[in-house]
């Protein structure tokens, strides 16, 4: 075992890991934007609309992300669109994703008492500066500790897109240990690299979390 | 011994108990002593270390300093005090069923696994003391199913099927809406009439005053007063007594 | 498009033969994160610090690193340390490992979540610490968390899908290799979505069907849960409740 190894290939590892960064900040932005606008479609009074959110929810909270992933990067090519690595995985990544931040802002948004609402609306206010200005702050306070916990699981996934050859850290990994053999340092270090990005959320939203609850 | 002193037998002895919950001192140095047969009632206000002196007597608190005998074990004793358990039993103001098995299963578990009874024999002892406290009909229901009335006499029951030699109530009605208080406080006299030894504290004052053999108030960590209900009631000679009363009673 | 779409449906028969490895492993997977959840749940809730740390190490690790370096590690690092797995045994201990740790968190929440006037109850009546555990505490526990359970089963289910990267003949794999043969990607992929769905529906109806006949009072499963309608999207007349 020669854990050499990894100071040799730091270079690669770290940009792996630059990568996987600047992917899980595109994903968890439009994730973010998906997860709440498919919340207030499902929570709407019509119909049509609610029904497509609620597919979507259940279509992608119950199937792999890989074959979102999947999907995504070779249904282009069928359908005869380009698609390079990236970009097919910040799509499939946040469709995913946005379907379990979706459940998240529904579930705040239902917690919101209702007299909330009622009390916007008497003051005058039209629905959309209801919710905008009254109801979602307050959604926020419940929903983050989720939220930042989904985050963290973004983070970890994208090492799916290992699949579709993004060069993201797992890939560069895996291109290392091809080369040089060694999977147990290798594998270790990106493990330990994943570890120190995601672990000091995991200890935010445990803080949060507690907070709130004393509150 | 003799019948006569068989017949006097103190149950339960409790000599300089103090106790203390990290830096808040709860008991300070009790005294006290329950004959065979008799119904102590302990009343106080909350905080006065009532239901922590009951639960030090049923071995679910230890002592910080002085002696706790019940049916001649040493509570105090660290080592010996665990053979106090299933010899005396606990009714406890949320009643503590187990919701996830019938009013029978809550009755013949310990039956099983502590007398190690066939499961046809714990059944006929659970099915005697259900039906002795009336609820002969209720024996395949869920606690959930159930009133808290009923509730509760399922919990007397799974309490008096270990045969204990002393019961032990924590507020048993406390958690009851007033028109279902009737049906245990109904039970608990019986079992005062049959001879049960019991240590009842509870905010029922007409219970107190009607089935207790004495009644003793606790203010502040000691016994402030005690006496027979009627002097008790009727003429209480500790200042504090005379407040506590005042207040509850107007209620 | 038609032509495509038969060609690839005539693959079903793989697909079917996938579906068996996924289902066998993850039924195995789950039994082992079940048994190594209970474990590092009730070492956390124990006296005995040790006991507390290595669990809570296992934990946060697990928790905190993806789950493919975790399929990785027990595949391709694990020779280094003599231990030689196959694929399917690989899968097996990686998921059953990586779920085990989020099962600690729920039955740890489980068993958190019963009264202690449950085990003082049961301490009087002379019951054992074991048996108060066997009979007063994990019944409840179990039954207060089961859809978390229920839903890190379907977790495993389709964390199947990750074995394709060590070569692991399930579903997703199967799927990829039939893609690069005939390049039907999207009617392939198309069967493979339907399958799991198919499958995590299923899981989620047996698991509700136990739910309701073991559990009293009996517990209802939802996956995705009934909303009350707030009606954003119009403009609104004056709410009326559910």
């Amino acid at each position: 075992m020669h854990w050499g190894v990894v100071t040799e290939n730091w270079h690669l590892l770290s940009r792996g890991m630059l990568t996987t960064l600047e992917l899980s900040a595109y994903a968890i932005f439009f994730s973010t934007l998906i997860g709440l606008v498919a919340a207030v479609m499902r929570l709407s009074r019509v119909p049509i609309v609610a029904q497509v959110a609620r597919l979507y929810v259940e279509v992608f909270r119950g199937s792999p992300l890989l074959i979102t992933l999947l999907f995504v990067y070779f249904g282009a090519s069928y359908g005869g669109y380009e698609l390079d690595t990236f970009p097919a995985a910040v799509i499939g990544l946040s469709v995913y994703e946005g379907a379990y931040v979706a459940e998240i802002f529904r579930a705040g948004l239902q917690a919101v008492p209702r007299s909330q609402w009622e009390a916007a609306r008497i003051l005058g206010l039209t629905q959309p500066r209801a919710f905008w200005h009254v109801v979602l702050p307050q959604t926020r306070t419940i929903a983050l500790p989720p939220l930042v916990g989904q985050y963290i699981s973004l983070i970890k996934d994208s090492s799916l897109a290992i699949v579709i050859g993004l060069a993201e850290l797992s890939r560069e990994g895996q291109a290392i240990v091809d080369r040089v053999g060694q999977p147990l340092p290798i594998y270790l270090a990106i493990a330990g690299l994943y570890f120190v990005i995601c672990y000091p959320l995991s200890v935010w939203v445990r803080v949060m979390e507690r907070k709130s609850r004393y509150s | 011994m003799t019948l006569l002193e068989e017949k006097t037998q103190t149950m339960i002895t409790l000599r300089n108990v103090t106790k203390s919950f990290g830096s808040v001192d709860v008991l300070h140095g009790v005294n006290l002593d329950v004959a065979q047969g008799e119904v102590l009632v302990l009343i106080g206000a909350s905080g006065s270390g009532k239901s922590t002196l009951l639960r030090m007597m049923s071995g679910l608190e230890t002592v910080d300093s002085g002696e706790v005998w019940v049916n001649s074990v040493p509570l105090h004793d660290k080592r010996r005090a665990r053979e106090i358990r299933g010899h005396v039993g606990m009714v406890f103001q949320q009643f503590a069923l187990f919701p996830h098995r019938t009013a029978l299963g809550n009755v013949t578990l310990a039956l099983r696994k502590v007398r190690r009874m066939s499961r046809e024999a714990a059944a006929t002892v659970a099915t005697e003391q259900l039906t002795r406290v009336g609820l002969a009909d209720k024996l395949r229901s869920y606690p959930s199913q159930l009133s808290g009335g009923q509730q509760q006499r399922v919990a007397i029951a799974r309490a008096l099927a270990m045969e204990p030699t002393v019961m032990f109530f924590d507020e048993a009605t406390s958690a009851l809406d007033p028109e279902l208080v009737g049906e245990v406080t109904g039970v608990m006299r019986d079992l005062a009439q049959e001879g049960m030894t019991m240590v009842v504290v509870t905010h029922e004052m007409r219970f107190a005053r009607e089935a207790a053999d004495r009644v003793v108030f606790m203010d502040g960590g000691v016994i402030a007063e005690e006496g027979a209900p009627d002097q008790i009631f009727a003429n209480p000679q500790n200042p504090r007594t005379q407040q506590f009363l005042h207040r509850v009673l107007d209620v | 498009m038609n032509y495509e779409w038969r060609t690839a449906f005539g693959y079903w028969h793989d697909l079917v033969h996938a579906a068996s490895t996924t289902i066998q492993v993850t039924l195995l997977a789950f039994a082992l994160a079940v048994v190594l959840g209970l474990g590092a749940a009730i070492a956390r809730l124990s006296r005995f610090w040790p006991a507390r740390f290595v669990a809570g190490i296992y934990v946060e690790v697990i928790r905190n690193t993806p789950v493919l370096i975790q399929v990785f590690v027990a595949y391709f690092a694990a020779p280094s340390l003599g231990l030689h797995l196959t694929a399917f045994q690989a899968g097996v201990a990686a998921l059953g490992v990586n779920v085990g740790a989020y099962l600690a968190e729920v039955f740890r929440a489980g068993l958190r979540s019963i009264p202690e006037a449950q085990r003082e109850a049961a301490r009087v009546l002379a019951l054992k610490k074991p048996s108060i555990f066997l009979h007063v505490v994990l019944p409840q526990a179990i039954r207060n968390v089961y859809p978390a359970i229920v839903n890190q089963f379907i977790q495993i289910l389709l964390g199947t899908s990750l074995l394709s990267t060590i070569a692991l003949p399930e579903i997703t794999g199967t799927a990829m290799e039939i893609n690069s043969q005939t390049l039907l990607s999207v009617p392939i992929f198309t069967m493979v979505l339907i399958t799991y769905l198919v499958l995590s529906n299923i899981a989620s109806l047996l698991f509700g069907l136990v739910g309701r006949v073991a559990f009293h009072p009996p517990l209802e499963v939802r996956k995705v849960s009934k909303p009350r309608r707030l009606g954003l999207v119009l403009p609104a007349r004056v709410s009326r409740g559910r």
